[in-house]
């Protein structure tokens, strides 16, 4: 027994044991992403509000309106408000924990097969237990993380697909201990019992130590036996796992963070201005209360009727300062936060129901998963992307190949289809052998495991490049069908041929190259395939003419991004092979130096080859990559390509997605030590700034290796300089913290700017945490980015859509419903201020106590509300085509400017409003009739002016009127009107609300003055935000606004000209705009200027080599080869 | 053959959103844009609006008239000044004062007759909120919110609360006007007769006053016993326009004036309205005829403490209410600058087109 090992190690029994009982201490593998239950809600939602500023103080002025006498508005007049809007808050939070409950439900109670009694039974997800005994199909997602005990194929292999995990594109290899690999059915598993010992759960993905002791008999077991849960099985009929950690104890779950509070920069920067409110009110009491004070010495005693405020503790000077303090607290907006909350819920549904954003082979759309961010999407400059899953389909596709100086295959064809090849393949001249011979090296030279299912011939391997090229070659007819350990047997042109495997030279990142002696109708060849670098170097004497017609082709290939290799061939005499073996047997069984003698003694063998010929694969993209890439940098959007793959295949999909084109200089950093690093960033920053003045396309790529250097100290700087000037940045070989260690730089370096990160996997989970606005490539169940993410989108393509057009329209509506909220409550309230001068500074309101509290929840409610639904600043298909446009909206940001700009518009209304109120019901007698208002009639006349003005200021900003938009506008100064008259009866029915409103109403609609003041005061107010607006778009109109003009009258762009010739800031504008919207058009041009920098790195990537494979692999190349006999039965697993 | 690609399943289209007008955002919409072409149409309407809104409210209110006699420094009939009139140095005298008051023009109409007060805050909060509204509904003893003029403290421990309480009824003006019109022919002065009718709206004063209830044998006095008058007033709050010479006046809470007081004015300079003339009187049933009047003053509210000015206003009113030209001004002041405004936009506009079809 273990029990030597230390405390904190999990032990536990697998098998049938009668007691459960010391089990059930392991957590259980029901998830759960809920922020409350029902006794933590309460505590929990109240303590996230009251981190809000606003909310405390609002809870202060409630609370201190709860002094006697010292409140002008009575002493519930905050508090009702505010408990109003707490409760639509609380509702929208069980809204979203109910969503994300059943979401978790889903993922519980998705079916797993469980041993119970010798029998498998169908159970969900959250019923697995550790220790228990699971079976896995394929294309499967393990539920938990298991102990790989046995699998259908040989030796206990599976191969796992990990592209949710690290974002590689090679299935991974993991092997079953002997000891347990031989358990291939339920009878068998049902009779195992073990004592299993390991590490407590960590977080660690590539390290793992247990040991498992059977029979007496401990074995050691490592990551090579782990199946993490969110891995998924692939081309293995079954596996038989033990459970070793479940639930939130699993390696992914404990990678996953929880979920981050993300605030918008809207949200920061509306705190900072309500501080400066805050600021502004502070200063208004004091100011006041000082005036109040003045007004006292100057007028008291005198003031006979006052007198009483000689002595009164209410008339002193900390009183005033508190009495003005509750009288102006509405500066800050109230409703802000709610108006926000309920406007961000229905702007998440306009995401979630945009058919545009539907997929219907997967019937899925964008989801929402939080409403905060919406506006973000709108303020997007730095996109971080995945690459697998989210840029590609993760599929290649075989799709040409160069043999001779012939090129077959073309790129329109879904997959390689040429007839030619056959055809000449059959003519029989030194051409044809070279076809066969290529067709042959695609089927013999690779690590492939054919199995015949149901007649169906299904390729298993862990490069899909491989996979490609052997179902290329079996579509033109050399089909390679078995694979035993000394031979293959491929079906050439309809006959069997039996090639003899002599020896396997491993492929490695370093040798970039595989290589495979076979034995072919008793002729010894080489076959190499690999880099065309490294096959060039090792082609025999006078194979110029070759290689030139090659490299055209493989610059051809290239250039649409796609990932080629080279084929070479060698023939070898017996007396050669002979020689070479045994060194090469030795440098396999060598312990020291192994990789070095293996790479030596092959060096001997690979030289002096043929080149054959070079094959083309397509690494398949989502749908409308390129072009959603092109309108996003037209956006002014720098979009950066993070990924787990190797440099190569990055620089490939990034030619591919149009990131980079042919033209494009590469700035490739992949240094190994600090000081390379550093000199070769300070070198490329310097470049950079040529280029720039060059008006050159530059990209950088970067390895996760450099990137480690390029993090730390110094460097940092100028690899921040750098990657901030490039228009795009590849950055390859990056581990998922890497990942979301470059978006945090990102964002620190680029403090403004909103950076976006996209991907699919749970590789990406750090990173998307770790972003602005992180978005999830939905649509596969289980897929953990797009559960941690912040948006989930079907398709990649949809982002153009998401942020274009929802990210631009929310953030420009989010910003008005802000500024128009500080805009309304200051325009009513500092209407106090110029009253208190005429009231001697007591702080007497000039409103009725309860309108003023329902200004904000009532009257005008319901304009901001409006404006951020239904607002579009520009029609959706005009910046879908012009995506320039997104980069204007930006520049319309949240300002200083702007909320200057609203601010003083505030003020100079309600100075308009107020004293034009004021002359007008100056001797407070504006009836025929002889009636006279009193205190209210002033109040509530102007309160009516500053309703109807601010219903009018909505509209008046509201870029399209649709019929809520001018309902909720004029309804609310009707809601206002039909309040007054309800509100004049309650007196004296219920308490004694309203006994100042009694009667009100009929005095103030029975004087025409009233209503001729209110047909000219608003419009008096408001005509001159008209008259300004209109001049402002005469004289320096921002390129939306051209665009807006431009569609109104659709004319031509010369119409722009003609608008913009009245000042050279716009014709700067104009040139941004129509430079853009040409350049989106004719990007690309494929001139081809060899730049004079040109590195050899760069020049490396011209020929477009890539090639992924699971290089320390749980099983070595060679022995994969060895070991397989694909003609074995295999077993059932039941 | 290709086994690696995601088999495509149909699943229906159980999410499909719906194709809607309003979950697509596709609303039909009015696109405004403030240019100035656009502006143009805009201005001139509004401008031409204002103009002719202004020029008839100007004769709106020159159609009012309005006569005003400032009574701050007024003569008595035996020649003295008062001005500096305290009820501590006059006791219960009240000092009554006389205008001869010409009126140029025949005032026709319904006739309004006010009083009204500079530099007087019934606007200051303390002194606005201190009064109770429960009270006045005939409540007598409810006195909250009336500190310190709440109750009356008596050595023997009893308060006795004062009826109406607080500040605003303690200052409640109770200067008394009558006016006669001088007749040439006989040279005697007949009073002009005065209504209390429409000054206060009928269902404002119905809620919002109401002496206390009385049993049959009750005098108002009774229901007020055990209350004390503020420390400013004369008489008790039962009195309270008992004596008055003009009909329908109404007692105690009721009384006109009193309510016309309680309705605090929103501004330090203020119009209250005192009575309206009765057109019921056959001499008056156009209205007042131009000539000479003479009107008489109870003078005892005090201002002089606090450099405030009394006032006594005569009005006949057309639609606009009282005359006063700011609103008319303002609409044409306004109604002019919008047509330069929109003056300048044409030649702006004209200076475009110009330029588009002779471009240099």
């Amino acid at each position: 027994m273990p029990t030597e090992a230390r405390d904190n190690n999990r032990h536990f029994h697998l098998g049938t044991v009668t007691d459960h009982h010391h089990q059930h201490r392991f957590c259980s593998n029901r998830i759960s992403t809920c922020k409350y239950n029902g006794f933590s809600f309460l505590p929990r939602f109240l303590y996230e509000q009251f981190r809000r500023y606003n909310n405390i103080f609002f809870l202060a002025i409630a609370l201190l309106q709860q002094i006697p006498d010292v409140s002008p508005t009575g002493r519930y007049t905050t508090a009702v408000p505010f408990l109003i809007i707490l409760s639509v808050s609380a509702l929208k939070e069980i809204f979203e924990d109910v969503k994300r409950r059943r979401s978790d439900n889903k993922v519980n109670a998705f079916s797993v097969e469980i041993l119970v009694d010798g029998q498998w039974v169908e159970k969900e997800w959250k019923d697995v237990k550790v220790g228990d005994f699971i079976r896995v199909d394929n294309d499967s997602l393990f539920p938990a993380d298991l102990l790989l005990l046995s699998s259908s194929e040989q030796q206990g292999m599976a191969y796992i697909e990990t592209s949710n995990l690290d974002g590689e594109t090679n299935l991974k290899i993991k092997q079953a201990l002997d000891v347990t690999a031989k358990m291939t059915s339920s009878d068998q598993l049902s009779n195992f019992q073990a004592e299993i010992t390991c590490e407590p759960p960590s977080r660690h993905v590539n390290e793992f130590n247990g040991n498992i002791e059977i029979n007496g008999v401990a074995r050691h077991f490592g990551i090579d036996q782990l199946l993490l849960r969110g891995a998924r099985l692939k081309n293995t009929a079954w596996v038989f796992g033990a459970v070793i950690y479940t639930g939130h104890d699993s390696k992914l779950l404990m990678n996953s963070k929880r979920a981050p509070l993300k605030s918008g920069t809207i949200d920061v920067q509306t705190n900072y201005r309500i501080i400066f409110l805050f600021f502004v009110l502070v200063a208004l009491a004091l100011i006041s209360a000082a005036g109040s004070e003045l007004w006292r010495s100057n007028n008291i005693p005198q003031a006979w009727y006052l007198s009483f405020l000689e002595h009164d503790p209410k008339g002193s000077f900390l009183w005033g300062v508190l009495t003005f303090f509750i009288l102006y607290n509405n500066l800050i907006p109230i409703s802000l936060q709610v108006t926000l909350e309920i406007v961000r819920f229905f702007q998440a549904i306009y995401i979630n129901n945009d058919i545009e954003m539907y997929v219907v082979n997967s019937d899925s759309c964008a989801i929402a998963r939080t409403s905060n961010l919406n506006e973000e999407l709108g303020q997007v400059k730095y996109i971080m992307s995945d690459k697998t899953g989210t840029l590609t389909r993760n599929v290649m596709k075989f799709k040409r190949v160069s043999i001779g100086s012939r090129n077959y295959g073309n790129n329109e064809d879904d997959e390689f289809g040429d007839p030619k090849l056959l055809e000449d393949a059959q003519a029989g001249d030194e051409h044809s052998e070279a076809i066969v011979e290529v067709l042959k090296m695609m089927a013999v030279c690779h690590t492939v495991v054919p199995e015949n299912k149901d007649g169906q011939l299904i390729y298993q391997s862990s490069s899909p490049d491989e996979a490609a090229l052997v179902r290329g070659a079996a579509s033109q007819k050399v089909t390679f069908h078995t694979r035993q350990p000394q031979k293959v047997i491929c079906d050439v042109f309809g006959e069997d041929e039996t090639i003899e495997i002599l020896d396997v030279i491993d492929f490695t990142s370093d040798r970039k190259r595989m290589s495979v002696v076979v034995r072919d109708k008793g002729e010894i060849k080489l076959y190499t395939k690999g880099a065309d670098t490294v096959i060039f170097e090792r082609l025999e004497q006078g194979s110029e003419q070759s290689v030139d017609y090659c490299t055209e082709h493989l610059e051809d290939y290239a250039s649409f991004g796609y990932r080629t290799l080279c084929f070479a061939v060698r023939k070898l005499s017996n007396e050669e092979y002979a020689q070479w073996a045994p060194e090469y047997k030795k440098a396999m069984l060598a312990i020291e130096n192994r990789a070095k003698l293996l790479a030596e003694s092959a060096e001997k063998l690979e030289r002096d080859m043929v080149l054959v010929g070079a094959t083309a694969i397509e690494d398949k993209l989502q749908e409308w990559v390129p072009e959603t890439i092109q309108a996003l940098m037209a956006a002014d959007i720098r979009v950066w390509m993070l990924t787990g793959d190797k440099r190569e295949t990055a620089i490939n999909i990034a030619h591919s997605c149009a990131l980079c084109h042919p033209n494009t200089e590469l700035l490739i950093v992949d240094k190994t030590t600090y000081e390379e690093t550093y000199q070769k960033l300070e070198q490329f920053a310097a470049r950079s700034l040529e280029l720039e003045r060059q008006e050159k396309e530059f990209a950088m790529v970067i390895d996760g290796k450099s990137l480690l250097h390029a993090l730390t100290g110094e460097a940092r700087k100028h690899f921040g300089d750098l990657a901030l000037r490039c228009h795009a940045v590849v950055c390859c070989r990056m581990s998922p913290m890497q990942k979301a260690e470059v978006v945090e730089m990102v964002r620190k370096l680029a403090k403004h700017h909103v950076v976006l990160a996209i991907g699919d996997g749970a590789n990406d989970v750090a990173m998307i945490q770790a972003a602005n606005v992180g978005v999830g490539i939905s649509g596969e169940e289980g897929l953990q980015a797009a559960s941690a993410s912040d948006y989930a989108i079907p398709r990649f393509h949809f982002l153009r859509r998401l942020l274009l057009v929802h990210g631009a329209w929310n953030h420009d509506r989010s910003v008005k419903v802000i500024l128009y909220s500080f805009y309304k409550n200051i325009c009513l309230y500092i209407i106090e201020l110029w009253f208190a001068i005429f009231s001697a500074w007591s702080g007497q309101t000039i409103f009725e106590r309860w309108t003023i509290g329902m200004f904000n929840v009532i009257f005008t409610a319901w304009p901001p509300v409006v404006l951020g639904l239904f607002d579009h600043p520009v029609p959706a298909e005009q910046i879908m085509k012009y995506p320039a446009l997104y980069a204007s909206f930006q520049n319309r940001a949240f300002s200083i400017g702007n909320f200057s700009l609203w601010i003083g518009m505030a003020i100079i209304h309600s100075l308009s409003l107020f004293f034009l109120t004021y002359a007008t019901m100056e001797h407070q007698v504006v009836w025929d009739n002889g009636l006279t208002g009193g205190w209210l009639m002033l109040g509530n006349c102007a309160y009516t002016f500053v309703v109807a003005t601010v219903c009018f200021k909505a509209l008046l900003e509201c870029d399209s009127w649709t019929w809520p938009v001018v309902v909720a506008c004029i309804g609310s100064i009707g809601l206002w009107i039909v309040f007054v008259i309800i509100y004049a009866l309650v007196f004296p029915h219920i308490g004694g609300i309203g006994a100042d409103m009694a009667g009100m109403a009929y005095i103030m609609m029975s004087s025409w003055t009233f209503w001729l003041a209110l047909l000219f005061i608003p419009l008096a107010t408001l005509m001159w935000d008209l008259v300004i607006k209109s001049l402002f778009t005469i004289a320096m109109p921002t390129p939306r606004e051209l665009a807006v003009m431009y569609n109104k009258r659709n004319t031509s762009f010369n119409g722009f000209e003609r608008l913009a010739s009245y000042s050279s800031n716009v014709l700067e504008n104009m040139r941004l705009l129509t430079s853009s919207l040409r350049g989106s058009t004719t990007a690309g041009s494929r001139s081809r200027t060899a730049s004079e920098a040109s590195l050899a790195l760069a020049e490396q990537t011209r020929y477009g080599y890539a090639f992924s494979q699971d290089e320390n692999a749980a099983v070595a190349q060679t022995e994969l080869i060895r070991n397989v006999d694909s003609t074995q039965e295999k077993p059932t697993g039941r | 053959m290709p086994d690696d690609i995601p088999k495509i399943r149909q699943r229906g289209k159980k999410n499909q959103p719906k194709d809607t007008a309003w979950k697509q955002q596709k609303l039909p919409a009015l696109r405004p844009h403030y240019n100035i072409a656009s502006a143009i149409p805009v201005t001139l309407v509004t401008g031409v609006a204002t103009l002719a809104m202004g020029i008839a409210l100007y004769f709106g209110h020159m159609g009012s008239l309005e006569q005003e006699v400032i009574y701050t420094n007024c003569t008595l009939q035996n020649g003295t000044q008062v001005t500096r009139i305290m009820r501590s140095e006059t006791g219960n005298q009240t000092f009554q004062c006389l205008y001869s008051v010409i009126l140029e023009d025949d005032f026709t109409g319904d006739v309004k007759f006010y009083y009204g007060l500079n530099k007087f805050y019934q606007n200051n909060r303390l002194y606005f909120n201190s009064r109770n509204d429960q009270q006045l509904r005939g409540k007598v003893t409810e006195i909250d919110g009336c500190d310190p003029l709440q109750y009356v403290d008596y050595k023997n421990g009893t308060k006795i609360p004062i009826a109406p309480c607080g500040y605003v009824a303690n200052s409640m003006f109770n200067d008394t006007f009558q006016l006669f019109y001088m007749n040439d022919t006989t040279g005697r002065g007949v009073r002009v007769p005065w209504t209390t009718r429409g000054v206060l709206g009928a269902t404002e004063m119905k809620r919002k006053f109401r002496n206390p209830v009385r049993a049959a044998n009750q005098t108002l006095c009774d229901v007020f016993q055990g209350t004390i008058q503020p420390p400013s007033w004369r008489y008790p709050i039962c009195q309270l326009g008992a004596n008055s010479t003009d009909a329908d006046v109404g007692v105690g809470f009721e009384n006109i004036d009193f309510m016309v007081w309680m309705k605090v004015a929103a501004l330090p300079n203020f119009r209250k309205v005192y009575r309206i003339l009765n057109r019921q009187v056959d001499m008056f049933s156009n209205g007042l005829p131009k000539g000479t009047y003479q009107l008489v003053i109870d003078y005892n509210y005090p201002v002089y403490m606090y450099d405030g000015d009394k006032s006594f206003i005569i009005a006949s009113e057309n639609w606009v209410g009282p005359r006063n030209l700011f609103l008319p001004v303002i609409y044409l002041v306004v109604g002019t600058f919008l047509l330069l405004v929109t003056i300048l936009f044409i030649l702006i506009w004209l200076k475009q087109r110009l330029s588009r079809v002779h471009p240099t």
